[in-house]
């Protein structure tokens, strides 16, 4: 039952591979973008310490569009911009820009849940000794919800992960698009179990990580 | 040190707009502790968070060491506010951080150097009891140890006033009594000026000197402790002050009072004595000069931080001739008189 695993394997590695670059660096670009956002999400919303209705709805509004888009939608509509940012739409390069603009919004409104949990009383004594907004930012807000951030950190890449298997719409490999040509069009369960199951193992590391490096930070 | 002129506070609520502080003038002199005592909703809480502005006046103006708080904006603010210690009633200690970490952080704020910050909390840390603590997380503290830790944090920028916002009302009796009697250390011993808000008049009794009774956003009634303590005029006041000094007739007392045989040869009163007052023999004395006898029937004494101070209720035994100079005596005395007519 197993007959195609051993001429497949390199494939089967190098599409590991292209999975856990296009997961990695996708979720580092979308927390790069997503984390300011959620802290603007926040600092603007009413009665915080950067009130503004306009920004706050603006931000909002263009989270939503981001989150509304179902993301084999969304990678196949902004290609235009994914060349422009990286120089072509195809292979797995070309599936990182789409990916990052659909996980973005999604770490946007997990910082934001994430910083409101944090007691207001610890805000206003932060704002007692004279904190700035930049200050209360990031020695209270981030440091404080840190377990919290973590946690939405790890279940961003698990969806991250869950995104890539579509990349191969757009030529860019991975496990997800190995499963579909070999697994699917040319009958090969084996191939097909194989990378269920390291996609299995994937998902459970990184949830045990996160949980565990949560429990490391917090100090509740 | 801390003046407020015509303090307005009014909240948009959905509801429609709540004046929680309604034209309210206060002052606090430099060295005082100052008690601001009232129920919840009275406004004290929106009174302390306007001094430093963490509540937006709606109108009035606040001076804090000459300087007019409700002028200053940005910059200007966050460095008058690093004169103005606070501390909570939840403590609102970062649980991301040490006991050590939460002491330095108004020094980091404020740009303190990394040597500097470590022996000014090394030493505040000693000043509130916890020198051994400096390395646990406020979860692994006791709640009167977190409000140690808040004070230390309050104190790190040398402030001229500290604002306690309900500073005990989560603690214990025993911590309660810990935190204020540190609280009073540091008054006197940094010359610190104090703005207290509480509910619980144990709290103004133990270490302030003055003291305002809130309602419905405005001062009913102020003046020193003792002699509010003593003559409390509003309704509010006295329902505080009883609440401390509760003497009331046992109703043992008033089951057999009802039932006696002798009842025109007696009469009931509740003396109050205070300071020197109760320091004179004076009802063993009355009893030796009057021909009277008289009865202990309830009664409390207890201390206002130096000022001994007492409630008695006592029967007075005899003819009214006599009970009418046992009376008179007792005025002489010093003692306040209050004859109950309906036991």
């Amino acid at each position: 039952m197993f007959e195609n695993l051993g001429p497949l394997w390199p494939q089967i590695c190098k599409a590991t591979w292209e999975t856990v670059y296009m997961t990695l660096v996708s979720v580092l670009f979308a927390t790069v973008i997503g984390l300011p956002m959620g802290v603007i999400l926040v600092l603007t919303d009413r009665g915080h310490i950067l009130e503004s209705r306009l920004v706050n709805t603006v931000l909002g509004w263009f989270v939503n569009i981001g989150r509304s888009f179902p993301f084999i939608i969304l990678m196949v509509a902004i290609i235009p911009f994914t060349r422009l940012v990286v120089g072509t739409f195809i292979g797995t390069t070309g599936a990182i820009p789409p990916l990052v603009v659909a996980a973005a919004p999604f770490v946007a409104r997990m910082v934001e849940t994430s910083l409101k949990e944090v007691d207001w009383g610890v805000i206003e004594a932060a704002l007692s000794v004279g904190a700035s907004a930049w200050q209360v930012v990031y020695k209270v807000l981030l440091p404080e919800a840190l377990p919290g951030l973590v946690l939405g950190t790890t279940i961003t890449t698990i969806n991250v992960l869950g995104y890539t298997a579509m990349a191969g719409v757009v030529g860019g490999g991975g496990l997800g698009d190995l499963a579909v040509r070999y697994g699917f069009q040319r009958y090969m369960p084996d191939v097909m179990v194989v990378t269920v199951i390291i996609l299995i193992v994937m998902v459970q590391v990184l949830q045990s990580l996160g949980d565990w490096l949560a429990r490391k930070v917090n100090r509740r | 040190m801390i003046t407020i002129e015509n303090l307005t506070k009014i909240y948009n609520t959905p509801g429609g707009k709540i004046r929680a502080i309604d034209n309210l003038t206060l002052h606090v002199e430099k060295g005082q502790t100052f008690g601001v005592i009232g129920l919840s909703g009275a406004g004290k809480s929106s009174l302390v968070r306007c001094i430093n502005m963490l509540e937006k006046p709606t109108a009035g103006k606040i001076f804090v060491d000459g300087q007019e708080i409700t002028a200053l904006r940005g910059p200007q603010l966050r460095a008058a506010r690093r004169k103005i210690g606070m501390i909570f009633q939840h403590f609102n200690l970062l649980s991301s951080r040490t006991a050590f970490g939460n002491v330095a952080f108004p020094l980091e704020i404020a740009g303190v150097p990394k040597e500097k910050i470590k022996a000014k909390v090394t030493q505040l840390l000693e000043v509130v009891g916890l020198a051994d603590k400096a390395h646990a997380y406020p979860a692994q503290l006791s709640g009167g140890q977190q409000q140690r830790v808040g004070i230390a944090r309050a104190l790190a920028n040398d402030p001229k006033v500290l604002l306690c916002d309900e500073p005990t009302s989560a603690l214990d009796p025993h911590t309660t009594r810990s935190i204020l009697t540190l609280l009073k250390d540091i008054n006197r011993s940094l010359g610190l000026t104090i703005l207290l808000i509480t509910h619980e008049m144990r709290v103004i009794t133990e270490i302030c000197d003055m003291v305002a009774v809130i309602e419905d956003g405005r001062i009913i009634e102020q003046g020193p402790v003792v002699e509010v303590f003593m003559h409390p005029r509003a309704a509010t006041t006295r329902n505080f002050v009883s609440t401390v000094m509760n003497v009331e007739v046992p109703e043992a007392v008033q089951r057999r009072l009802a039932t006696r045989e002798d009842g025109e040869r007696t009469q009931l009163l509740r003396l109050k004595f205070l300071g020197e007052a109760a320091t004179r023999p004076a009802i063993s004395s009355v009893v030796r000069e009057c021909g009277v006898a008289i009865n202990i029937l309830a009664g409390n004494i207890d201390c206002l931080q130096d000022t001994p101070f007492g409630v008695l209720i006592v029967e007075l035994i005899g003819d009214p001739p006599e009970r009418r100079r046992a009376l008179a005596r007792l005025a002489a005395t010093g003692l306040s008189i209050e004859v109950i007519e309906d036991v």
